[in-house]
């Protein structure tokens, strides 16, 4: 697809209270372009709840109803029913941060899964809680600075993605603002499906991470190019690898020093060499586990970029 | 004459919403208040009631859901109890500020620790700041007119707001009494919301409400609830005249005209009270009652008007630790500065002790304020 | 003697560690010392309010300053969305991070002091930048000096060297620069006060409906401008989908919106071609 071939409305409209360089509003935007705007956001407390502005107006142009933080998938779930109850096919979208996804959100998230509601919940993921001042969540790496581990997150994150993987939803896939084209497209595919669908977009923050504001998408990209952020669909059960880590884990590309990615944000430059060690030692175990979900490409091929 | 069926509080809750239209029930299982759900599940099952049915996996969800499913423009309904209700506490907020008028069953009962499942108004209560309005019931037949009247006060353009109907735990919720199931089809028609999520127009619901603004919302709640009590007179009217039953929604009075001696309480045992009255009528004691329904908006012209040259004595089947009895305090602060010649607190059937008639006998002329013992 | 500051800035710019300085500063001088931030909606950019009192008595009042004797304005800039004149007293002082001299203001009241420093260009000098942005909070506070304000420089200098650690030696040194790049000069006003009455909005339902500029016209976050180079651009539509603000039209070619591109430059980066070059932002109307 081409970048002509986009919808061109704009959904997320300028002139909003988001930071500059904001991941999360180049995700939004691209998420309801492949939408083409029919569809009714459910967003829980997250930075999206400020940057869509006060009232009497709202930055987000399609119908918005902003729920409680541990509550988006409830939510969601009740508007699906009295819609599917009055006929309606209207597509609910869960647009939540990571915290209102791994963690107070994770209870509402699961039982929403586990019912097989008729949702889309995407999540985007900036490793932190970013809207209250960038303080640790369970998406946040090892080693990571944050406003509640001074010297560092002393623990590796969960992964919410491999959560719904085991959930055993219909559609599950990881994104990242570094590839919108693969976001757009995952989208559309993901409107194809019905019942309960997850994506997680990597969304790269300038003042949570420490980078400067212009790099937001370059950091996307290295995320994924460097193998720590690792991109993939699964559809009815069926695991691929996708773009990039797809050329990565078929042995077609070389992975990105990791020191590269870690080292040119603020929030990993005090880390030590025994530290650098820890993650890559997590990011190759990632990738071993996810390749054997592979069907009939058993062999952990990705492993022996890292060693 | 509609159909007469044998039922407990709880199927009573889950029958009424039946017949006020419901369109999508949340709900998660609470003891006493899980055969509610079990009810509305088979309802919907066996293709009797036309609504969607979302097994949830906490109350927190449960009233999220509703809150969602209303706001998408369905009638939405849940139940629950105790430690549920306390942790939808948020969730009743939002649905307040949100204007959702969702109607939700509550069967009263302890919080813990220790585990206590017994009747006891103390998770309500404790809910009255949460914009909710109040209905504490004392009979089936109650709950069941209530839930329907709820609806209709809830969803007037000029309330929009949630409300809950609370009865005793197991004192109602698991005793059978007959009830009559009115089709309530001249009274509630289906559900029309004033406003509602559409794919077609893109408002944003509930973004940031800066200081100003917020204060006019969280007025004009207020002034819901003002306009609520008067509204009340009216639906208790019409229900009258449609269904032959006096179903109250503000207060029900006993023998207060002439009374000397007024015992003020809500939910079952104000059912109790009124046996109480008559036997110390019996006793040349001129006794009274006014069993309170809405704690929330709290009536106080009506009360004044009914007790303010009585003995009162307030039966709080309840503690607000640190202040007292919560319906005595309300009454107190309301009939300040009328000629009131006493009004005295009773604490009684806190954590489902059970409340007898001579309970109230006994209370009326002991100087203790707590009763921890059944008087049989 | 009750000395009541207002600090304008823009979220990221530190106007709420500044006043929060100030307070300390004054608190080492023997003085009672508040500050107090008010939080809107916490952004980078978008425009921040605090207040500073420093007495020689205890401070009761918990409300937010109305009638400030200072006015502290870390961006120039915020004077197009906000009125930084409000409220002021008569022969009050405004510190005013601005490359324009003091008489070029134009205010109701009398007469007021008007300090004015170039605090971005010593923030950029002395690399006070996080995230790509300029710090200009101490520098502001090194100008804020000039004012008639009982406090010591070295008092000040000690506090900053404290908070920031590694980076206290450029922060003073940014105090320094700015304090004596400052100039102070009284200046008159027009003397008409008018009180613009708010106008009430009825709300019954937390209800909006969507409209460009929530944030009023974002051009005034800007600090760098982004300009296509239409020689060398092929419409790739590259800097359109990555844009954070949707502030790239597709018209008939790739468009920048001035009036709500905030500067965060992720344009240049993804531009293959790399057609657009960015420069510091020079307002001229303001």
């Amino acid at each position: 697809m081409k970048l002509s071939e986009m919808e061109r409305e704009e959904y997320v409209l300028p002139g909003n209270t988001s930071c500059h360089g904001c991941p999360s509003t180049v995700a939004l935007r691209t998420v309801l372009k492949a939408l083409e705007g029919n569809a009714v956001l459910v967003i829980p407390a997250c930075c999206t709840s400020v940057y869509m502005g006060p009232f009497p107006n709202s930055a987000i142009k399609v119908p918005v109803f902003n729920t409680a933080f541990a509550s988006a998938a409830a939510t969601a779930s009740g508007i699906k029913a009295s819609f599917e109850h009055q006929g309606k096919d209207t597509e609910v979208v869960v647009w939540a941060g990571d915290g209102g996804t791994y963690d107070i959100g994770l209870q509402a998230l699961s039982g929403a899964a586990e019912r097989g509601e008729d949702i889309l919940f995407i999540c985007y993921n900036n490793e932190i809680y970013s809207n209250t001042g960038i303080q640790r969540s369970g998406a946040t790496p090892y080693g990571a600075w944050t406003t509640t581990t001074w010297k560092g997150k002393r623990e590796h994150k969960k992964d919410v993605s491999e959560l719904m993987l085991a959930h055993g939803v219909p559609y599950v896939s990881t994104a990242s603002i570094g590839y919108l084209k693969d976001l757009y497209e995952k989208v559309k595919r993901a409107r194809e499906i019905r019942g309960f669908r997850y994506i997680e977009i990597l969304a790269p923050c300038p003042p949570g991470w420490r980078f400067p504001m212009d790099k937001t998408i370059k950091m996307g990209k290295l995320a994924v190019e460097s193998g720590m952020w690792i991109l993939f669909e699964s559809i009815e059960g069926e695991f691929r690898f996708t773009g990039v880590s797809k050329s990565i884990a078929e042995g077609r590309r070389k992975m990105k020093d990791l020191e590269e990615y870690l080292l040119s944000q603020g929030r990993f430059s005090h880390l030590t060499a025994r530290e650098i060690a820890e993650i890559k030692k997590y990011v190759i175990k990632k990738w071993e586990k996810l390749a054997r979900l592979v069907e009939g490409e058993v062999d952990a091929v990705t492993a022996k970029f890292y060693v | 004459m509609y159909e007469v069926k044998i039922l407990t509080g709880n199927e009573t809750a889950a029958y009424a919403a039946m017949n006020s239209k419901v369109r999508v029930v949340a709900a998660y299982p609470i003891t006493p208040a899980t055969p509610v759900v079990e009810t509305l599940s088979r309802l919907v099952e066996d293709g009797k009631m036309q609504a969607k049915f979302i097994r949830v996996e906490s109350e927190h969800s449960a009233m999220a859901a509703c809150i969602g499913a209303s706001a998408a423009g369905s009638r939405a309904f849940t139940a629950t109890s105790s430690h549920g209700l306390a942790y939808m506490h948020e969730m009743l907020h939002w649905a307040t500020n949100a204007r959702t008028p969702i109607v939700m069953a509550v069967a009263n009962r302890a919080i813990g620790p220790g585990w206590n499942i017994w009747a006891d108004l103390g998770d309500a209560l404790s809910q009255r700041d949460t914009g909710w309005i109040q209905f504490y019931c004392s009979s089936n037949q109650e709950i069941y007119d209530t839930i329907a009247m709820a609806y209709r006060l809830a969803e007037d353009r000029k309330v929009l707001l949630p409300a809950m109907v609370c009865y005793d735990g197991f004192v109602l919720s698991h005793t059978s009494m007959p009830v009559e199931l009115t089709k309530f089809d001249d009274f509630l028609s289906e559900y029309e919301p004033v406003w509602q999520l559409d794919a077609e127009d893109p408002f944003t619901h509930g973004n940031i409400l800066p200081p100003e603004e917020f204060a006019e919302l969280r007025h004009s709640i207020q002034k819901s609830h003002d306009r609520a009590l008067k509204l009340m007179k009216k639906i208790e009217e019409e229900f009258y005249e449609l269904y032959g039953r006096r179903t109250p929604l503000i207060l029900d009075e006993y023998k207060t005209e002439d009374a000397e001696k007024v015992i003020v309480t809500m939910g079952a045992i104000g059912s109790e009270a009124k046996v109480a009255v008559d036997s110390l009528r019996e006793k040349k004691i001129k006794a009274g009652l006014v069993r309170l329904k809405s704690f929330r908006p709290f009536p106080e012209k009506e009360l004044k008007n009914l007790l303010e040259d009585k003995k009162i004595f307030v039966f709080d089947r309840a503690i607000s630790p640190g202040s007292g009895g919560p319906l005595y305090n309300e009454l107190k602060s309301a009939l300040a500065f009328t000629p009131v010649k006493r009004i005295t607190p009773r604490i009684v059937g806190v954590g489902g002790i059970d409340v007898t008639k001579r309970t109230f006998e006994r209370a009326l002329f002991e100087r203790k304020i707590w009763i921890k013992e059944v008087i049989s | 003697m009750l000395i009541s500051v207002r600090f304008h800035g823009r979220g990221g710019q530190g106007a709420v560690t500044a006043s929060k300085l100030l307070a300390e500063a004054a608190s080492l001088e023997g003085y009672y010392g508040q500050s107090m931030p008010f939080f809107g909606a916490e952004r980078r950019g978008a425009p921040v309010v605090s207040f500073t009192r420093i007495s020689d008595e205890p401070i009761y009042e918990m409300s937010q300053v109305y009638h400030p004797n200072i006015v502290v304005v870390l961006d120039p800039l915020i004077l197009k969305a906000v009125d930084i004149f409000r409220g002021v007293k008569e022969g009050g002082t405004i510190v005013v991070n601005t490359t324009k001299a003091p008489d070029e203001f134009v205010f109701d009241q009398d007469y007021l002091n008007i300090v004015s420093v170039d605090a971005t260009g010593v923030a950029i000098k002395n690399d006070l930048l996080v995230a790509g942005l300029p710090v200009v909070n101490t520098p502001m506070l090194g100008a804020l000096l000039r004012a008639d304000i009982p406090l010591k420089i070295e008092v000040l200098e000690g506090i900053v060297r404290k908070k920031f650690g590694k980076e206290g030696k450029r922060n003073v040194k940014a105090i320094k620069e700015a304090y004596e790049l400052a100039s102070i000069k009284l200046v008159h006003g027009s003397g008409k006060r008018s009180y613009p009455r708010k106008k009430k909005i009825k709300v019954e339902f937390p209800i909006s409906t969507p409209a460009e500029g929530v944030a009023g016209k974002t051009k005034l976050w800007r600090d760098f401008r982004p300009e296509i180079d239409y020689e060398k651009c092929n419409d790739c539509l590259n800097c359109w989908i990555h844009c954070p603000e949707s502030a790239i039209r597709l018209n008939e070619h790739v468009e920048i919106d001035y009036d709500y591109c905030k500067g965060c430059l992720v344009c240049t980066t993804v531009c293959p071609k790399k057609a657009i070059a960015s420069e510091r932002e020079v307002f001229v109307d303001v």
